[in-house]
């Protein structure tokens, strides 16, 4: 079973598929924004999404060996996102230092999509202006329109980044 | 201890010197073993000193 999905924080996209695996559905494969199921025990696995950023594609393939040798399962990787599965509820990191290095990962992951819906919005502004320019009225409403969209899509990822920023402080300051 | 967390800390005491490989099992598992270094044995020994010491302190300031 295939779903279309897209996240911008990544607790809801946990949540997501271990939702999925309480109703009895198992993640098998993510790619972008499609997420592929199987049938499993409802319940049957906890899933916990690891963001590797900054670790070279060696590093990635020895973390992965060593986490599964723990009797973790290796379920999916897109990118720098890999996701584990184990039959009972686990955690990944286990103190302060790791988890700071983690969520930053993790920030670093979603930095990305942030800067790139910047860039969406001011390409709409640069357009819109030129349309203006060029008498071409209708292009104009489509560019502004569109322009409106990406300050939402921007000001919702914005809000999301700058809590996970605080989450880390927060880790920081209870170091 | 977390798989995530216990990786990184083997890396840091790898990165330090404190620690080397040992012995790696090339079949199904990628098992490995690590063995303590000369200069990892002394910074575990004078942190054992560093922590007796601050015992002795405190058991001496609150008598």
């Amino acid at each position: 079973m295939k779903k279309y999905r897209l996240f911008y924080d990544p607790e809801k996209m946990e949540n997501f598929i271990n939702n999925m695996s309480a109703k009895g559905y198992g993640l098998t494969k993510i790619s972008g924004y499609v997420y592929e199921f199987t049938k499993i025990q409802p319940d049957q696995y906890k899933y916990k999404i690891d963001f590797l950023n900054g670790k070279s594609e060696t590093e990635i393939n020895n973390y992965i060996s060593f986490v599964t040798e723990s009797g973790i399962y290796f379920i999916a990787r897109y990118g720098k996102m890999v996701v584990f599965a184990k039959e009972t509820d686990f955690q990944l990191y286990t103190d302060v230092e790791s988890k700071i290095k983690a969520y930053t990962r993790t920030k670093n992951h979603f930095l990305i999509t942030v800067l790139t819906s910047v860039l969406c919005l001011s390409s709409c502004i640069i357009n819109a202006v030129s349309c203006y320019n060029n008498g071409l009225f209708i292009l104009l409403c489509l560019q502004i329109s569109l322009s409106l969209l990406w300050i939402i899509i921007g000001s919702v990822l914005t809000s999301k980044f700058v809590r996970y920023i605080n989450k880390i402080k927060m880790l920081k300051k209870n170091k | 201890m977390g798989a995530g967390t216990l990786y990184g800390a083997i890396n840091t005491l790898l990165d330090k010197g404190y620690i080397v490989l040992y012995s790696q099992e090339n079949f199904s598992r990628k098992k490995k073993e690590y063995i303590i270094t000369p200069m990892g044995r002394q910074v575990l020994l004078n942190e054992i000193t560093r922590l007796e010491e601050l015992v002795r302190n405190g058991k001496e300031l609150f008598k």
